[in-house]
């Protein structure tokens, strides 16, 4: 569980974790091919999620990098100025080998809360491929609702715009890098985010 | 509400999860009445800075006067009742409503009223339309806790007997202090199940993490699925006075971290110790070292060692929402603050991978409530029952097991106290009575029917 490199063009706190990435300083990429590859990967990546084949999201979709981050953000006004304590709370920060440990669990047979299984459906769209100016990597904007049916009563939506950073690893596939979601509902309405978004 | 609790035996009714008359006698007996968790000092250093927080269902703002005192004040404006702050933190010379535009200062004081002269021709008192003040704010350890009650104990003496406790890592480290913001989410249970797990439930913890032990590892990986049982004399069960108390687990402090971090703080912690051992003696020196968990009546809730510090806050009978900080003792270095805040969050935060296993369990045991025969029946808390006692050392009431439920006990007999009480006097009675009530009880033989 070490702490993982980042690329040259990606800045990170001290936490290790990525900043917001400022789109409109990037390059659309005008490249259909590249942009259809990011969409395979990523409607891929759903699927993996959906179907439960977590230890293939993780051979198939992340690069060994990856720095997953999801925050949360307090409520303040908007011209607040004088109050200097951190806005943000980091609801995951975690690298290859804590989201591991989370796929081990989930896989270890013991997890009661998850049987019977629970059904996920996630839904991407509004996807935006940039060019970030490093080699082989790319800068990508999607929204996405999550859907959790659980049980024959609970039905948990959550909806989330993911800001990713994609990368050609030697293998020849894209990969995904680092993922930060600022998390829109401040107060989980659907009880918990222990889900991979 | 007198059939609730039952002491002697060990037993509660399940209609304390459910019924809207009980909810509604705690939002009275419980949360107007009881010191509350609000902010811990740090997150308002400076005169003007605010936080907003939740008083059981009412809502509070709570602002660093200019004399440096804390003053908490409803969320609510004083001409109709539209709320003052929508924020949960930040800066402030002045709460303005939206609604018309009343303005108040940061003391609560009504400053200003948009064409007051014209409109209230001089027939508005402004001075006895303030913010409505929280009676009683005062922190312990720069721990703010806030009470409607002005008959009540102060805090000092309403935490009493659990400062012993509270101070091993309040106090003898040096102070601790909270990681903000906190996460927040909707948790469907009632507010005491959440609160009573913490205050005194080690015997889930193989079972209902069995999972995340085996894939987290951590010092307390053995416990998996039930695996072993911690050895006789491995830990320790409190109840103290108004229904605190905790559960210690000797000497697995790190608890839930994961391992390279969990070396880090003993590498941290093993430096501190010897000093700790000299002022504090080698037994709360150990309690450093140990893993407690524990709740400050009625639903403040705290991992010592996992480093959760946590408000349950009832919006219903059904609806809690939960706000977790983490806590860090105060002159750790940044880094090591950061890790172990991030690390709760992994564990025990919104997507804590520990956490949502307690959640669901919470949301079982309060929505089967619903059921008409199912709330006719009793909970048990008899596990230790018959063993607690007093002990020159330690104080409260103790049950000499890792694994016990000592501590429900004690918070449920307090809950039954004040949800009967009409007033603060009325509950010191208890004061004299509560140990032997607690020492005396036991398991007869038809226990498990509840109260006939
Ligand atoms: S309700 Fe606040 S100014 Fe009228
Ligand atoms: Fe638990």
């Amino acid at each position: 569980m070490g702490q993982s490199t980042v690329a040259a063009s990606v800045s990170t706190d001290s936490r290790h974790a990525p900043l917001p990435l400022e789109f409109g300083k990037f390059e659309p990429c005008i490249d259909d091919t590249a942009c259809r590859e990011v969409e395979r990967l990523l409607h891929r990546e759903a699927r993996l999620l959906d179907t439960e084949q977590f230890s293939e999201w993780i051979e198939q979709v992340l690069d060994p990098t990856i720095r997953y981050v999801v925050v949360s953000r307090q409520l303040r006004y908007r011209k607040e100025r004088r109050y200097e304590a951190p806005s943000e709370v980091y609801i995951f920060n975690d690298d290859l080998g804590f989201l591991k440990a989370r796929v081990a669990q989930f896989e270890s047979g013991m997890q009661w809360r998850t049987d019977p299984p629970e059904r996920y459906r996630r839904l991407v769209s509004n996807l935006e491929v940039f060019r970030t100016g490093v080699k082989d990597e790319l800068a990508v904007r999607s929204n996405l609702l999550a859907q959790r049916s659980r049980r024959a009563y609970e039905v948990d939506q959550f909806v989330c715009c993911r800001e990713d950073i994609v990368r050609r690893c030697p293998a020849g596939t894209m990969r995904l890098v680092q993922r930060r979601i600022d998390f829109d509902e401040r107060s989980i309405a659907g009880r918990n985010l222990l889900l991979f978004l | 509400m007198s059939a609730l609790i039952d002491v002697p035996r060990g037993l509660q009714s399940a209609r304390i999860y459910h019924d809207s008359d009980v909810f509604e006698t705690e939002m009275e007996r419980v949360f107007a009445r009881c010191w509350l968790f609000l902010t811990h000092e740090n997150a308002i250093p400076n005169p003007g800075d605010f936080v907003t927080a939740r008083m059981g269902m009412d809502e509070v703002i709570v602002v660093r006067q200019k004399d440096r005192s804390i003053k908490a004040f409803l969320n609510a404006c004083r001409h109709r009742g539209a709320r003052i702050c929508p924020v949960e933190a930040g800066n402030a010379r002045s709460f303005v409503c939206n609604y018309h535009g009343w303005s108040y200062g940061a003391d609560g004081a009504l400053n200003s009223v948009p064409f007051e002269k014209e409109l209230y021709k001089g027939r508005l008192d402004k001075s006895s339309h303030g913010l409505r003040e929280v009676a009683g704010v005062s922190s312990y350890h720069g721990f703010v806790y806030g009470c409607f009650d002005p008959a009540a104990p102060s805090l000092t003496d309403y935490l009493g007997e659990a400062r012993w406790y509270l101070d091993i890592w309040m106090e003898a480290n040096g102070g601790a202090e909270l990681i903000g913001p906190p996460s927040r989410s909707m948790v469907h249970c009632n507010w005491k199940a959440p609160s009573e797990n913490f205050v005194g439930d080690a015997y889930h913890v193989g079972w209902t993490h069995a999972a995340a032990l085996k894939a987290g590892g951590g010092l307390l990986a053995p416990m998996s699925g039930n695996a072993g049982l911690p050895p006789e004399g491995a830990g320790l069960q409190v109840a103290t006075r108004y229904g605190h108390g905790l559960g210690i687990l000797y000497d697995t402090n790190p608890g839930a971290h994961d391992m390279p971090l969990a070396n880090d703080i003993l590498a941290w912690q093993a430096k501190k110790r010897p000093a700790i051992e000299k002022a504090y003696g080698a037994l709360r020196a150990r309690y450093y070292g140990s893993h407690i968990n524990g709740s400050v009546f009625p639903n403040n809730t705290y991992l010592w060692g996992s480093n959760l510090f946590k408000v349950w806050q009832p919006h219903g009978p059904n609806r809690t929402e939960c706000f977790t900080w983490a806590i860090v003792e105060q002159d750790m270095p940044t880094d090591l603050k950061q890790r172990i805040a991030d690390s709760m969050h992994r564990t025990f935060g919104t997507a804590g991978y520990w956490e949502a296993d307690d959640n669901d369990n919470m949301e079982s045991e309060s929505q089967l409530s619903r059921g008409y025969m199912t709330r006719q029946g009793f909970m048990n808390a008899q596990m230790g029952i018959g063993g607690d006692r007093e002990d020159p050392e330690l104080p409260g009431i103790v049950g000499e097991s890792a694994i016990g439920e000592t501590s429900y006990r004690g918070y449920f007999r307090f809950y039954g106290e004040t949800m009967n009480a009409a007033t603060w006097a009325d509950m010191r009675r208890g004061d004299s009575t509560w140990k032997r009530e607690l020492t005396e009880a036991g398991v007869a033989p038809d226990a498990g029917h509840g109260p006939a």
